[in-house]
């Protein structure tokens, strides 16, 4: 029992409640995100209401096949992701450590991919500003979009690869048992960056494609 | 002072045992996961940011006693108020009461012993720090002139100031707020001590967690405003440019998101306060609690439903203008519904006039001006002709420094007894007390008027005939400086000479008053169960706490 | 504690399970936007990524199980999105 009590912190009572307490902080949190990104999708709503033609023409341009397998490999590492969060939950240290270290792998290969991607984007002249490739002006608001929304994307996914490549490194020295309350956040986590993109994949990717 | 039988012989106060004792090197300060040591780390910052923010606008309401200009340039003078705005909104006002007084009561109201988060909470004081360095760097630079509000185009595409840095200091300072906001959230869903249901919760408690609603909901919005501001400026990219068939307007929408509710995180606490203070000081449960709870949510989400109130004139359609107008008058009905409430609370009651009272009591009278004014600006053709003007200005004013900030001096002489276990002198507390509330309205009631006859806000240089409204105010400003400071010398000479508190000098209800002053690292030696709702006085004043130790 | 432990394929079948149904709906999505649908492309591509989200949150995210209280967190996120929009359009969709 003294692996349960390492892992109950101050000034939860007991590893019940302050696990329900780290699923209820991390969900509050992600409602504060559903608010940032939902600031970028009003913007996106706003410019896209305003310019159909243009987001149509602009997001032709947007490279499906990254897209598309970015969106497999997020899937995909969700479910990696759940499997860890179970074998945790199930105290599987090796499986949780494994399927930690497979989801972490799935990150990184978006990113990689997403780094491919941005190349092209950049060589082919979809940068708004001076060199920017296409005529009709408001094209560059659906670009200015894609590339922030994108890259706060991607930025939320380093993040939570960080997150997960440290709580890696605690479990396999025991810092932290794999049963306690932190699986439970870096999973929440992880499954909203992967949600934020399944909408993204439709707003950037699947637009002017007929 | 009557001695006050407990239902429980109080632990012998050693002194020795109190949370300010757990550690005297700043490293122990600076490492602490205590939330009531964080509290003190808060109180200090916003207190120097509080005096910046002071110093800048009292230049600039030097440079307006002359009509044509005196030691400022215009440039300076921009900057200058925009610092004062950026510093009182978001380094001081929006922080003040939660980070401080939210921090170090929350958990002793409830029973628990810290905040559910502790390691969180201290990194919410870092981010504090970390945006409050931007903010010294803009300062120390040379500044911003766009207004607290960051309007593009002029933000993205025309200052010269230093943009971008202080939207990245106030980027910054909002993940405090919403760290800060979690953290409240689930300390009151999940930590309360044995017997203490939702609505045996002081009306404190309920501001906290619902100023954390909003906190939460709103500040994530003003964090990606500014992001677009920097990506424009920065990175060139067409966010907000009208020639590529951007909208500066859209700006606007997503600013004033947050920025209305934004005034709600800093009423919101102040009415959490003086429920307290009316309490305590008429020695009477506060009437209609629930519906005080009511009020507070009710606040809080209409809150969300008004922000274009702020922009009546800037191009926004008559539809939306008559939403956003009729949701505004809606959103005065809950506050109004409050003040009835402390008025009803304090009949009949025992009332004393301590200093936490005195500023309650210019907080109700100030609240209800200000609230009044924000109705005459709610009104669509009324704003059309007072907006950009002094109207605004004292409006505002009134509710944030006239409401939030008396507030704030009373919950700081309210508890300043728990949290350092000194009584500060009564005497030069009242005096400070009354001398604020003359130094505000000699400051601000000129401001209606002017503001009224068509005096423009933010203007450097102005016609003649404003000008003995503008001495008039500077006058009162002067006065405000005063009784600004008067606290940090009685305050602070307190901490030195200031009679030691006993557990509950003021004879209130309320668990924080359970415990010795200063409480225990750990809060309560015996963790209270509650049995009761607050506020429970009987017929001749005396309090009868709301639990007993298990 | 005589619990037995699950295996690695027990912990995996159902979120296998879910991947499966996610990418069916990603390849109809993708495979719709191809169709000359006109405005129903955006309309069924945002609905289909809808009911990911949901499948994600409910069999991912464990929504199923959760307390009532996360619910209401989670929802209180999506309806505030659904105040900011819904007010932004008051003004945009009456503008002359």
């Amino acid at each position: 029992m003294s692996e349960v009590s390492r892992a109950v912190q101050e000034p939860w009572p007991d590893l019940a409640t302050q696990r329900e307490g780290v699923g209820l902080g991390i969900w509050a949190f992600l409602a504060s995100e559903v608010l940032f990104f939902g600031a970028l999708l009003t913007t996106y709503a706003v410019y896209r209401g305003f310019n159909p033609a243009a987001f149509r023409a602009a997001a032709s341009h947007t490279e499906i096949f990254y897209g598309t397998i970015n969106t497999v490999l997020l899937l995909t590492s969700s479910v990696t992701m759940t499997i860890a969060l179970r074998a945790s939950e199930a105290r599987l240290r090796a499986t949780t450590i494994n399927a930690l270290v497979l989801t972490l792998a799935l990150g990184l290969g978006f990113l990689a991919c997403k780094g491919l991607e941005y190349h092209d984007d950049v060589v082919q002249g979809l940068v708004p500003g001076a060199g920017f490739a296409l005529h009709d002006p408001p094209t560059q608001l659906f670009w200015m979009l894609y590339w922030i929304i994108t890259g706060i994307h991607a930025i939320h996914l380093s993040a939570g690869i960080l997150v997960v490549a440290v709580v890696v490194v605690l479990f396999r020295r025991d810092v932290i048992p794999v049963q306690d309350s932190t699986m439970e956040g870096v999973a929440t986590y992880w499954h909203f960056v992967d949600a934020v993109w399944i909408l993204l994949y439709a707003l950037i990717y699947l637009v002017g494609r007929a | 002072m009557t001695e006050i039988t407990l239902p429980f012989a109080p632990v012998e106060d050693t002194g020795a045992a109190s949370y300010l004792d757990a550690g005297h090197t700043i490293a122990s300060w600076l490492t602490t996961t205590d939330h009531k040591r964080i509290a003190i780390l808060y109180a200090l910052s916003i207190t120097i940011f509080f005096f910046i923010g002071g110093a800048a606008i009292a230049l600039v309401r030097l440079e307006l006693i002359e009509p044509n200009g005196w030691f400022l340039t215009s440039d300076a003078y921009n900057r200058l108020f925009t610092l004062h705005g950026i510093i009182m909104v978001w380094f001081f006002l929006v922080p003040s009461i939660p980070a401080t007084m939210g921090n170090f009561l929350l958990p002793l109201m409830i029973g628990a012993r810290d905040v559910a988060f502790p390691r969180l909470n201290l990194l919410s004081w870092y981010l504090y720090v970390i945006g409050a360095a931007f903010t010294i760097y803009v300062l120390v630079a040379g500044g911003v002139d766009t207004g607290w509000t960051f309007y593009p185009p002029f933000s993205t595409n025309y200052s010269n100031g230093y943009v971008v840095a202080a939207a990245t200091g106030v980027f910054v300072v909002g993940f405090s707020s919403i760290a800060t906001g979690v953290n409240f959230i689930v300390t009151t869903h999940m930590l309360r001590a044995p017997g203490m249901t939702w609505f045996r919760l002081p009306l404190f408690a309920w501001s906290m967690y619902v100023v954390s609603l909003v906190m939460v909901l709103a500040t994530p919005v003003l964090a990606m405003s500014l992001l677009l501001i920097v990506a424009e400026r920065l990175f060139g990219l067409p966010v907000f440019d009208a020639a590529h068939g951007g909208d500066p307007i859209l700006f606007q929408h997503i600013f004033w998101f947050y920025s209305h509710p934004a005034v709600y995180i800093m009423i919101l606490p102040a009415m959490g306060v003086v429920s307290e203070v009316f309490a305590c000081f008429s020695r009477r449960q506060v009437f209609g609690y629930a519906f005080m709870v009511y009020a507070l949510l009710a606040i809080a989400v209409i809150g969300f439903m008004v922000w274009g109130h702020h922009m009546f004139v800037a191009g926004q359609s008559p539809l939306a203008n008559l939403v956003f107008s009729f949701l505004s008058f809606i959103v005065a009905v809950p506050s109004a519904i409050k003040v009835f409430n402390w008025l009803a609370t304090m009949y009949r009651g025992r009332i004393s006039f301590e200093a936490p009272m005195l500023y309650a009591l210019g907080f109700l009278g100030l609240f209800t001006i200000g609230g009044l004014t924000g109705l005459f600006l709610a009104s669509v053709p009324i704003d059309v002709a007072t907006t950009d003007s002094y109207f605004v200005v004292a409006h505002f004013h009134t509710i944030m420094v006239g409401g939030s900030v008396s507030a704030f001096m009373a919950g700081i002489h309210f508890w300043w007894p728990k949290v350092t276990g000194r009584l500060y002198s009564e005497f030069w507390a009242q005096f400070a007390a009354i001398t604020m509330f003359l130094g505000f309205n000699v400051t601000f009631l000129p401001q209606f008027v002017m503001g009224w006859e068509g005096m423009p806000r933010r203007y450097h240089v102005y016609p003649d005939v404003f000008q003995v409204w503008h001495v008039i105010s500077s006058g009162g400003a002067a006065i405000l400086a005063v009784a600004y400071t008067l606290p940090l010398v009685y305050l602070g000479l307190s901490l030195v000479r200031g009679a030691r508190a006993g557990d509950n000098p003021w004879h209130a209800t309320g668990l924080e008053w359970q415990t010795s002053s200063p409480p225990p690292k750990e809060n309560f030696r015996r963790v209270p169960r509650v049995e009761a709702g607050p506020y429970r006085y009987d017929a001749a004043g005396r309090p009868r706490p709301q639990g007993t130790p298990l | 504690m005589s619990e037995r432990r699950p295996s690695v394929w027990e912990l995996a079948r159902g979120p296998a399970a879910v991947w499966a149904l996610l990418v069916v709906l990603l390849a109809v999505s993708a495979g719709s936007a191809y169709m000359p649908l006109g405005g129903i492309n955006a309309a069924v591509n945002l609905a289909i990524a809808t009911v990911m989200i949901g499948v994600l949150a409910v069999f991912l995210m464990n929504l199923r199980w959760a307390s009532t209280l996360v619910r209401i967190v989670a929802a209180s996120g999506l309806l505030w999105l659904v105040f900011m929009l819904g007010l932004t359009f008051t003004d945009y969709l009456s503008r002359p």
